[in-house]
């Protein structure tokens, strides 16, 4: 958990909850698990549409709406690689429940910006999915090392934020911010423990490498690195990633984090 | 006479919809690519884009603009399906095999979703907002549709407009949007295509009835998979439901699906016969010719053209089918 300002965690919440009231879906609701909102992600955003002119609803709807297509993505990903022969009942509805998961938060972003008659930004997310879903077939096939399957992963995570905030900002600068998404990925997987897809993945390219290491030591490790090369690209970031990623830096460093808090 | 062969005079335009479809589903990933390839040469009736050009036809008929629409549709349709074959862990689909057969539900749901997000980049080049929102609606009309699919499995105590709401979501509202899409793009009246909404409304309820009635009663090979799948998957489709009115039939299905995993094609042989020699069917069809009437009645409020005589005879042809 990221520590803010009163302001801010209070901006967060509000957010947390327009984002959870949108999706709502009763039965979604009832028999799939929800589904993880990167808190590390719609902060980014947050700074990213606290740059812009853009009138407050905007940057909400905005901020919305791209949480939901990373939140469909995600739901997606869930999925099992291969149905089991042996099933059950209630594996079966869950399977079938997280495929129209993510295919119903995918539609709402579509609605929400039809509604607002932003078809350019339609436009503009639908690409990314598009090269979202390219990368996500490179790391499922073409990674072969830890290292190369590190890089495609924090492309695939920087990604969406990225193509957004190309319509807003000059994303030249914006490259660190592949490992602030990096990090917190593999941190919500450090934390989740769970045995997903793409930690299978890992294990078995892990397995290839023979470095005797396991998946959690190999993702710690990752993690460190991620954060020394987010720290090394910090001065070229525009002021309020620079600070929101320290802030991700920092994190568990309670003392450092309120000296950041008071300038 | 076949289907194809009653729009055989869009077959030019179908043509350049089918090239458009292909470049747009081009992508990087070889398996990707492979994948979408695939669920494009499956093929299918492409009701949809036929849809939208007969509809076109009833405004400014500008094919750019209105292949734009004809394609994201269909393109839509397919993503859908791809998804739906994980959902229903389908083999076969139109007798070859799907995408999550040949590879694994991991790049289904990718292709799905690159599919999904290329009709919406390709759509987006229709700068007509309320089409747009239409659409979107219907996307997500169609999602809730199929969560309610899956509430509904397996229960017997149904009711007759629980069904026809589920259809209507599943099925009936895309080719109404494809229909009233169509108007659209071409800048029709809006009675006709309020006329045209309605028409593609009542032939989707039509279509899937009798769609639903063929899984009890055509071959496999003309299914291209079982019959009877949709009952073994736990779906009360009309002809399931009408046949409950027999409390004995009923008592029985009930037991069986109280233990959903023990059921398998040869458990459901006599649920299956039974249906396909009562009434059932004779009286899923009735109501699915209801709904035929009305979208003739629909098609009365357009202009007496070549065009809609067209959508009257693939009316016809729908109500007719058999397979």
């Amino acid at each position: 958990m990221i520590v803010l300002s009163y302001a801010s965690t209070e901006e967060l919440h509000t957010l947390r909850n327009k984002i959870e009231k949108r999706m709502q879906q009763d039965y979604l609701d009832k028999n799939t698990e929800a589904p993880f909102l990167d808190e590390n992600k719609l902060l980014l955003l947050q700074t990213l549409f606290g740059q812009t002119n853009l009138p407050d609803k905007q940057q909400t709807d905005y901020t919305i709406t791209i949480m939901l297509i990373q939140m469909a993505l995600d739901t997606h990903d869930k999925v099992i690689v291969t149905t089991k022969t042996n099933e059950t009942a209630d594996e079966r509805k869950n399977r079938q429940l997280t495929v129209l998961a993510g295919t119903y938060y995918s539609a709402l972003y579509y609605q929400i910006l039809a509604g607002l008659e932003e078809i350019d930004m339609v436009a503009l997310l639908a690409t990314s999915i598009k090269e979202i879903n390219e990368q996500k077939m490179s790391l499922h096939y073409d990674a072969t090392t830890s290292e190369a399957f590190f890089k495609k992963l924090g492309q695939l995570e920087g990604c969406l934020f990225r193509t957004a905030a190309s319509r807003f900002i000059d994303t030249a600068r914006l490259e660190p911010l592949d490992d602030y998404c990096l990090i917190s990925r593999l941190q919500q997987e450090v934390r989740e423990g769970k045995q997903t897809s793409l930690l299978v993945k890992l294990a078995s390219i892990i397995e290839m490498e023979k470095s005797g290491l396991t998946v959690m030591q190999v993702i710690q490790q990752e993690i460190e690195a991620a954060k020394r090369r987010l720290l090394a690209g910090l001065d070229t970031l525009p002021p309020a990633f620079a600070k929101l990623s320290r802030k991700l830096l920092l994190q568990g460093n309670r003392q450092e984090e309120l000296f950041l808090e008071e300038g | 006479m076949k289907l194809p062969m009653i729009y055989s005079y869009l077959k030019k335009d179908l043509d350049r919809i089918e090239d458009a479809m292909t470049n747009t589903i081009r992508a990087e990933h070889p398996v990707l690519e492979d994948a979408s390839v695939q669920l494009l040469r499956a093929g299918g009736k492409r009701i949809r884009p036929v849809f939208v050009l007969l509809s076109g036809k009833f405004g400014t008929y500008e094919l750019p603009r209105i292949q734009t629409v004809a394609v994201a549709l269909e393109l839509i349709h397919m993503a859908s399906l791809v998804h739906d074959d994980v959902i229903d862990d389908a083999e076969l689909r139109r007798g070859k095999p799907t995408v999550k057969a040949k590879w694994d539900n991991k790049v289904a749901m990718y292709a799905g979703d690159y599919i999904f997000a290329r009709s919406l980049e390709y759509l987006s080049k229709l700068e007509e907002p309320r089409a747009h929102q239409i659409l979107a609606h219907t996307i997500v009309e169609l999602c809730v549709g199929e969560v309610e699919q899956i509430r509904d499995k397996y229960r017997i105590e149904q009711h007759l407009k629980d069904y026809l709401r589920r259809i209507r979501r599943k099925t009936a509202i895309l080719i109404a949007a494809s229909a009233r899409l169509g108007a659209i793009a071409s800048g029709a009246p809006l009675e006709h295509e309020r006329a045209l909404y309605r028409y593609g409304y009542y032939v989707g309820m039509s279509y899937q009835i009798i769609d639903d009635v063929l899984d009890f009663t055509a071959s496999e090979a003309d299914l291209g998979k079982p019959a009877g799948g949709d009952l073994l998957q736990g779906n009360m489709t009309l002809p399931a439901l009408l046949a409950c009115e027999d409390r004995f039939f009923k008592e029985r299905l009930t037991q069986a699906f109280r233990n959903p995993e023990a059921l398998d094609q040869e458990t459901l042989q006599p649920f299956i016969q039974h249906i396909k020699t009562s009434d059932s069917i004779k009286r899923s069809l009735e109501i699915s010719d209801r709904y035929l009437q009305k979208a003739y009645q629909e098609l009365d409020k357009l202009p007496p053209t070549r065009d809609r005589n067209t959508l009257k005879q693939i009316a016809r042809h729908i109500g007719k089918r058999s397979s």
